[in-house]
């Protein structure tokens, strides 16, 4: 904060040098990924990293209620709120997962996007697919932690259901990493 | 009317020196799980005139020459005589006219916050922070009141006691819930309290739904975010015991009916979560549709017709448990004494509340009326409030949950000793 007050002093209040050096700052760049995302960043950060398509149908604005975050009533008089333990409750938290699986099943009314050109090259042993699939999908890496009990799941599936069963573990992967606490950072 | 008079006409109305509810066992003197509090918020301001009608006052008939609801034997839409001869209950309530008179309902009229806002968003602001003028709290009272038994143990208390115990109470049972999709902003706070619109949204649906839920608890108990972490293993915990109450308490008691309609739907819910005796210790939920600036008449009607039978339902499905129950019922503020041009009434400032359960010395308006003349009425033209709302969840934080003082839960509120001693 000091070395910016001292920029816009320096700068005789040159707003776009006071930005380039926040920008630029060590601080900003530790900033990344620490803080959980809003309802809304969810949800269209889900939507753009599947490359969905969306008519604007009313269910979306239901579950962002759902989640807590109403689209368009934000509560006077201090809006929107700006810390995480707004947002990240049990149940705006099982909202958030259920989204995160219909999505992946392409299940949500109004909403679409082409499975097989997200997954359809995901072949063969999900332990070979799922750091392809996470790169596709998410921001920061996969936690090792997030990644062996993704893996368990879908090879218990695998064991369950007939091997050309078409994307099924492909979308529940998917569905699993857009629920993914690494999913829920900013 | 001189503070005399007034005495002598609470202690009429029933708010004598027992109070209004019979004490219960203070859950800080013996650790023991608080009796149930129900708490159901109407948002939009109903109007205490058309459900609790003052057919005593030829002031309340000449204010509303269209929409009055007319005093008893008048028509077919008269109200219900009250015992007392002052006020009736509007014919659409008439469900709950057995247990008034049964003495387990009672009523508060002229009830109200001091804030002379006609704001929904501001009266409903100071109504749940419990702080009775604007406020940059961001708590609601109902969870400061959660956290204060902790604080009135004999022991010192750290603040980090309470909030652990909040914690603690969270995994093993449920404590304080809000049947609607979000945390209402009087049940916000530091002590957990869990929100939900159905007993079925605290699960992982889909596909292998079972497997993936599995999936999910593993991978959140691994997580590097502590508010994610513990968001996750309280849905976890939620979903393990919400299963638990739509097994045990599957369907209402033989012959209750609740009306098809969201406010009957969560009332089911909350008699579910109460009768399968999950810890649940205060359970809010909110009905709206009572802002009736046009066709007053018909949409409450229909909407105290829903309240009506949905709370009767309730009490009704709870049986022998309604005796251990406190249920209030409070709105941000009332409606105009006179009817607009459009068939309706406007903001205004006192309205009522409802308490009911086994506690409550019911069978009563419990009231400081004094008229509905102009020169009584708050700023020439509304229903005065003569009784905090605050008075009135004191007084239930007390006697229901034995809290010995409310000061952190209503800062800067001194309970009317009149209210309070008689």
């Amino acid at each position: 904060m000091e070395r910016l007050a001292g920029t816009f002093s320096a700068s005789y209040g040159d707003l776009s040098r006071v930005y380039a050096d926040l920008f630029a700052s060590p601080e900003f760049a530790a900033s990344a990924e620490q803080k959980t995302k809003t309802p809304l960043e969810f949800v269209l950060s889900a939507l753009r990293a599947v490359g969905a398509s969306y008519d604007g149908s009313k269910p979306l604005a239901k579950v962002l209620e759902q989640m807590g975050q109403p689209l368009y009533q934000a509560e006077a008089p201090t809006g929107y709120r700006e810390v995480a333990s707004a947002w990240v409750n049990a149940g705006g938290l099982v909202a958030r997962l259920n989204f995160a699986l219909s999505l992946a099943e392409n299940s949500l009314e109004g909403v679409h996007f082409e499975q097989a050109s997200l997954l359809g090259d995901l072949e063969g042993a999900p332990a070979d697919w799922l750091d392809r699939l996470a790169m596709r999908v998410l921001v920061p890496p996969l936690s090792e932690s997030t990644r062996r009990t993704i893996v368990a799941t879908l090879a218990r599936e695998a064991e369950t259901k007939p091997p050309d069963d078409g994307l099924v573990l492909q979308r529940q992967a998917l569905g699993l990493l857009l629920g993914s606490p690494e999913f829920q950072r900013q | 009317m001189s503070s005399f008079d007034r005495r002598a006409w609470l202690r009429l109305a029933g708010i004598g020196a027992l109070g209004w509810l019979a004490p219960s066992l203070a859950r800080a003197e013996t650790g023991v799980r608080r009796k149930p509090l129900v708490v159901v918020v109407q948002r939009g301001a109903l109007d205490g005139l058309s459900w609790v009608v003052p057919h005593g006052d030829d002031a309340y008939y000449s204010a509303r020459p269209q929409l009055a609801v007319p005093a008893p034997g008048r028509g077919a839409d008269a109200c219900l005589p009250l015992p007392g001869g002052r006020f009736g209950l509007h014919p659409a309530s008439q469900p709950l006219l057995a247990l008034y008179l049964e003495g387990r309902l009672g009523f508060v009229h002229a009830v109200g916050t001091p804030a002379a806002t006609r704001s929904h968003f501001d009266a409903q602001d100071v109504l749940e922070s419990g702080t009775g003028g604007a406020s940059s709290r961001d708590d609601g009272f109902l969870n400061r009141a959660l956290r204060s038994a902790a604080l009135h143990t004999a022991a010192p208390q750290a603040a980090g006691t309470a909030s652990s115990a909040a914690t603690g109470s969270s995994a093993a049972t449920l404590g304080a819930v809000a049947i609607q999709s979000r945390l209402p902003r009087i049940l916000r706070g530091d002590a957990s309290a869990l929100a939900f619109e159905k007993l079925t949204d605290m699960r992982v649906r889909g596909p292998a739904a079972k497997l993936v839920g599995k999936t999910f608890e593993e991978m959140y108990a691994g997580a590097v975010d502590e508010a994610l972490r513990s968001s996750a293993s309280g849905a976890f915990d939620a979903d393990a015991l919400l299963g638990r109450v739509r097994t045990r308490a599957p369907s209402p008691r033989d012959g209750v009916v609740y009306p098809k309609s969201t406010l009957g739907r969560r009332m089911r819910q909350i008699a579910q979560l109460l009768q399968a005796d999950v810890g649940v210790e205060l359970a809010v939920t909110e009905s709206g549709g009572w802002d009736t600036h046009v066709d007053q008449n018909g949409r409450l009607q229909r909407g105290l017709t829903d309240q009506a039978q949905a709370l009767r339902a309730f009490l009704d499905d709870l049986g022998p448990l309604a005796q251990e129950v406190c249920l209030v019922t409070v709105t941000e503020f009332g409606r105009t004494v006179a009817q607009n041009g459009s068939g309706g009434t406007d903001h205004g400032h006192g309205s009522v509340m409802m308490v009911a359960g086994g506690g409550v010395r019911g069978g009563a308006v419990h009231s400081r009326w004094d008229g509905l003349e102009r020169d009584v009425l708050f700023e020439q033209r509304d229903l005065p409030i003569t009784i905090d709302q605050r008075d009135v969840f004191a007084h239930v934080l007390r006697q229901h949950w034995g809290l010995g003082d409310t000061s952190l839960v209503l800062p800067g509120f001194a309970a009317d000793p009149l209210l309070a001693l008689g």
